[in-house]
């Protein structure tokens, strides 16, 4: 094979580099995706869902822009349902269920239909740099792959290590071979490692379980898609979920055999696990009062045998593992296919990286996904769009394409990220953004689709309709401030006369359903309910709209990338330090690295200022000469 | 004082009432008016229409009388009426954003701005250390557990339950009645900190300086037999039994015939009694009230005061040998320590602050009280969107303002607090 064209070397073929490649490709340069294990890719080595609170609104995101996972989940869930939907529009989400080799078999497909990748089975073990720019990729067997930009995006595998009960072994994932040199070559070059955790639950036969015994979850009756791009549509038959709960007779069995467990009593993993992951020993040991807690029973897709015990995630012996299930109401009987199992792998800081995902140290070196410490297939995808975006423009020439925590959680995620860093496993939470009445499930095309247009990922079909879409819903909203309604009591709320249908919709206790016959026909799928999340929030929009707009001037002016903070006598030693050290890209970034006082902020603005102003003098200076 | 920003010009309608209206850039006299529309003070209000500002934004100027209490209630109007107190150096940056100063003004108001906030920060520490800080902390504990219950439901909503909203309310109502104990505090704490005022006034000779002198156990003012002695008002500074510290203005005698420069400091007297908290009268009661005499009594008659009919070794003709007229006034000899005894105890209960009130925390500065009202704001919006039957997430998006604006005051991030809550509360995961 001849790679002397290559533009972009992806490493890793999961979530983030698939996404990356695409990208990649799709922006005209010729890349390379080199993954291990090129049966595996896009593979869900955890839960099968897809989407969820703060989640589905990264999907979303993703898709407006322009990237596949939307595309891929509408096409092979079997089961689809809305979170949140009486908590509020902006945190309203939708998650699915996959069937998990449909989803990969589908990313696979994507990936060879892609004019522009080329596959290539490798595990990269080196890293060649020269003039602080990244050059070229090594493989454990020996071959150089020439790039202009790389992308590494290799999961869990760094060092990776794998724990069940006293049985350790090196493993990316449960069966797959780990990511040695890899660690090794980003330590050469200077990066800083950390060491996280994170675990998966047992397997069970799905034909040994009891669905009369447990809760049942229904899917939508209706069909949801995350993807603005296809209408909604089932892509098979929908299937249920189920809930069950443990015991006390779980709890004690937990507790015995915690001698067992390599986190407590074996004391062999150190990496830091995350918080909203526990596994049922943590649950166990650090709820100590619940005296029970739910387990969720899922289909991993239509064909497959299994079913996934969320909740459950567990390291503990796989005997101790197979008794614990029998303890819960309708597994009493249940086959396990496969135990539970702890992961423990590198990251490296993301505060390494600019918000473009390029490292600091290496140029054209981008790093994306679980390697940057986060965790879930939608972060990871999130970010291997954003990394393959800037590396193909990189090789380009083009400026770095960057979001802001103001325009998405995509934005929002990065920024945490690259000036907070991470000590635990970072997954997107709606607590974290700030801006959520803005950053919506259901305005991620008006929020990022024409920004995937200049970028060139939306294609004319999807941009025609997205302009027709966006049109459609713009009429229908002024509409509905002019459109009278005739009741004089909807819902049991009282309107006065001559109220519009806007009125209508403004009153709290008013929905979509009680109005639908004043919508116009013309309106599609979910957008009768988009203009009234429009209407109900507008007075919550604009107060955020203005909040942001004071906070933008501030927020985003930018600070030059060689700031030299260590020449501002009237910082703090350890202001400046923090300064050094987090880099931030804006006042408003600085603003928010703990630590830093109002004053700290406001000094660097000042000089901010003074900079820029003496390189304009400077550049005058020089126009003037020429 | 200076507001700045778009809400200058609806802000200062709202704490300045003049007879004509503002005109730009000229100094209008007029009346400074608390958040019930009640006179604070008389003072001077100019109105800069943004770009021609300092700032080059809308610009409201206050020029008000030095007293910190003016000083104080004025600021606590403007905050009231939706103002907010700058950051150090907002203003120099506003200004330096809209291209309004020099580089090297820039700069050396950056060496300010760090020395300054410097100590302000150590002082703040300092006086978060004790109990305001628990009692800060305290209400924000209540909020980021409420915050914790939102965003565990809103994150996880498989495992956290939506809390009923009865509840909620109820919650939010305590929290409000401890933030509004709180910000009521901010009175006393600056009392507190910068002492309570009070104004020695009556009529010349009456024994003004003599008092001053008996109280601060100190020949400080002069005193002698002649009347209009004291020309201009002296301050001194003494705790009364329990701590609380007075700031005691020994001022010239007021009267209507007087020389020019004896009028100059009646003028001083009167903005004295006028700043100060507490009127301390002193009259003489040995003789029969003049009208001078009389109608300071009736002025200040709605006001914290103590007033005592002095000169009682020499007679009572000021009110006949019967008791002193004024109710709860004091028949005393200035010259007398029981006597004096009496007057500090008297003005122990008009100052109206105890031992056990400087105990409570209190917050010390204007800032910690914007805080505080910015806290109480957010969290009058979140009742509002409670009551409206508005979806939780936005009750939860008011009540992360309100938690961020006491996590001021303690200096620490909201968003990183809520989480440590939710993960600690809540057993969450699947
Ligand atoms: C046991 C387990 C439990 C998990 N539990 C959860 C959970 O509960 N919740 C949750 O949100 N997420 C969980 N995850 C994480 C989730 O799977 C990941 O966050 C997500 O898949 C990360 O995507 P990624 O693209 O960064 O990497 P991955 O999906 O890990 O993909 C990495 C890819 O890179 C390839 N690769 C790695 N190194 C190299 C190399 N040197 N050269 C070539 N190819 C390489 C691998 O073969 C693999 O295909 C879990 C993962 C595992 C393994
Ligand atoms: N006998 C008697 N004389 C007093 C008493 N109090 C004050 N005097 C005298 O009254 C005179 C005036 O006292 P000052 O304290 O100077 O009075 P003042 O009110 O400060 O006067 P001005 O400063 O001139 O306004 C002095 O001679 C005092 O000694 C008192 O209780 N009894
Ligand atoms: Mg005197």
């Amino acid at each position: 094979m001849i790679f002397d064209r290559t533009g972009v070397v992806v490493v890793g073929g999961g979530h983030a580099g698939v996404e990356a490649a695409l990208a990649s490709a799709r922006l005209g340069v010729e890349t390379v995706l080199v993954t291990g294990e090129p049966a595996k890719i896009c593979t869900l080595p955890c839960n099968p869902s897809v989407g969820g609170s703060a989640k589905g609104q990264l999907v979303r995101e993703i898709d407006a822009l322009g990237g596949e996972m939307g595309l891929l989940i509408d096409a092979t869930s079997v089961h689809v349902r809305w979170l949140n939907e009486s908590k509020g529009p902006a945190v309203r989400a939708l998650r699915a269920q996959a069937d998990k080799p449909a989803y990969a078999r589908a990313a696979r497909a994507h990936l060879e239909a892609q004019p522009g990748v080329t596959i290539v089975r490798g595990m990269v073990d080196g890293l060649v740099a020269s003039g602080g720019a990244i050059r070229a990729v090594r493989t454990e067997d020996g071959r150089s792959i020439p790039a202009r930009a790389v992308v590494l995006a290799t999961g869990t595998f760094l060092g990776g290590k794998t724990f069940r009960g006293d049985e350790v072994r090196a493993e990316g994932r449960f069966g797959e071979a780990p990511a040695v040199g890899l660690s090794g070559a980003l330590a050469r070059l200077g990066f800083p490692l950390g060491r996280l955790k994170t675990g998966t639950p047992p397997r069970i036969d799905k034909t040994t379980v009891d669905p009369a015994r447990m809760a049942v979850q229904a899917p939508s009756d209706v069909p949801l898609a995350f993807s603005y791009r296809r209408s909604p549509a089932f892509a098979g038959p929908q299937l249920p979920c189920w809930i069950t709960v443990t015991s006390a007779r779980t709890h004690a069995l937990v507790r015995a055999n915690l001698h067992r467990s390599p986190l407590y009593g074996l004391d062999l993993i150190r990496g830091i696990g995350p918080r909203y992951c526990p596994s049922i020993e943590d649950k166990v040991v650090k709820f100590a009062h619940n005296p029970s807690h739910q387990i969720f029973i899922e289909p991993e897709g239509w064909d497959e045998p299994t079913l996934y015990v969320g909740g459950f995630s567990t390291s503990l012996p796989a005997d101790v593992q197979l008794e614990m299930l029998h303890t819960l109401p309708g597994l009493e009987e249940c086959a396990m296919l496969r135990a539970g199992y702890a992961v423990e792998y590198d990251f490296v800081q993301p505060t390494e990286l600019r918000h473009s995902l390029e490292t600091r140290r290496i140029e054209n070196l981008f790093h994306c996904g679980q390697l940057n410490g986060t965790s879930g297939y939608e972060e990871a995808a999130a970010q291997g769009l954003l990394a393959g975006i800037n590396a193909a423009r990189r090789v380009r020439g083009e400026r770095p394409f960057l979001l802001e925590r103001t325009d998405s959680y995509v934005g929002t995620m990065i920024d945490d990220l690259v000036t907070k860093g991470v000590d635990e496993p970072y997954r997107m939470l709606t607590s974290r953004a700030e801006h959520r009445v803005l950053l919506r499930h259901d305005n991620a095309d008006l929020r990022l689709t024409p920004r995937g247009r200049e970028l060139g990922l939306i294609d004319d079909r999807a941009w025609e309709a997205f302009v027709a879409r966006r049109e459609r819903l713009e009429r229908a909203i002024s509409g509905a401030e002019a459109t009278r309604v005739t009741e004089e009591q909807i819902a049991g709320a009282r309107l006065a006369k001559g109220s519009t249908l806007a009125d209508a919709l403004r009153r709290p206790e008013i929905g979509t359903a009680d109005v639908a016959s004043y919508f116009p026909s013309s309106l599609e799928n979910d957008e009768p309910e988009r203009i009234a999340i429009e209407i109900k929030l507008a007075g919550y929009v604009r107060r955020q709209r203005l909040a942001v707009e004071r906070a933008a001037r501030v927020e985003l002016e930018e600070i030059p990338d060689d700031f030299g903070y260590e020449t501002i006598a009237a910082l703090s030693r350890e202001a400046r330090e923090k300064l050094g050290r987090h880099r931030p890209r804006t006042i408003g970034a600085a603003a928010r690295i703990p630590g830093l006082t109002p004053a700290d902020v406001a000094i660097v603005s000042l000089f901010v200022h003074r900079h820029r102003t003496r390189r304009e003098d400077e550049r005058g200076r020089e126009g003037a000469c020429a | 004082m200076r507001a700045s920003g778009d809400a200058a010009r609806a802000i200062s309608a709202r704490v300045f009432r003049s007879r004509g209206t503002l005109r730009p850039r000229y100094a209008t006299l007029g009346s400074i008016l608390d958040a019930e529309g009640l006179e604070i003070d008389r003072g001077l209000g100019l109105f800069f229409p943004a770009p021609d500002s300092y700032t080059g934004e809308d610009v409201f100027e206050l020029h008000v009388h030095g007293s910190p209490i003016v000083v104080g209630e004025t600021l606590g109007a403007l905050l009231a009426a939706g103002a907010r107190l700058a950051t150090p150096g907002e203003f120099t940056r506003r200004a330096f954003l809209h291209g309004k100063l020099d580089l090297s003004a820039a700069e050396a108001v950056a060496d300010l701005i760090d020395a300054e906030s410097r100590s302000a920060a150590r002082a703040a520490r300092a006086r978060l250390a004790g109990g305001l800080l628990a009692a800060v902390d305290a209400e924000r504990v209540k909020l980021d557990a409420i915050l914790a219950e939102l965003s565990g439901t809103l994150d996880f909503p498989d495992e956290v339950p939506e809390p009923p909203r009865e509840r909620l309310a109820g919650e939010l109502v305590a929290i409000g009645t401890g933030l509004e104990t709180l910000a009521r505090g901010f009175e006393v704490g600056r009392l507190v900190r910068e002492g309570v005022g009070v104004a020695i006034v009556g009529p010349p000779n009456a024994g003004k300086s003599s008092l001053l002198n008996a109280l601060l156990g100190d020949d400080r003012a002069l005193v002698s037999e002649l009347a209009g002695t004291t020309r201009d008002t002296i301050e001194e500074s003494f705790a009364l039994d329990g701590g609380v510290r007075v700031r005691l203005i020994d001022t010239a005698g007021i009267r209507s015939h007087a020389d020019r420069l004896e009028a100059a400091g009646i003028a001083r007297s009167e903005r004295a009694l006028e700043g100060a908290r507490v009127a301390l009268v002193v009259v003489d009661g040995s003789r029969p009230l003049d009208d001078e005499a009389r109608a300071l009594l009736e002025r200040t008659r709605a006001r914290p005061r103590v007033v005592v009919f002095n000169k009682r070794d020499l007679g009572d003709a000021g009110y006949e040998g019967r008791e002193p007229p004024e109710k709860g006034a004091l028949a005393v000899s200035v010259l007398e320590p029981a006597d004096v005894a009496r007057i500090r105890s008297a003005l122990r209960d008009a100052v109206g602050i105890d031992a056990p009130d400087l105990e409570r925390p209190h917050l010390a500065t204007a800032r910690q009280a914007d805080c505080v009202h910015a806290a109480l704001r957010a969290l009058e919006r979140a009742q509002r969107t409670l009551d409206d039957g508005q979806p939780i997430d936005l009750l939860a998006g008011d009540l992360v303002e309100a938690s961020a604006a006491l996590g001021e005051l303690g200096g620490d991030a909201a968003t990183e607090a809520i989480l440590d809550a939710v993960f600690a509360r809540f057993c969450i995961g699947k």
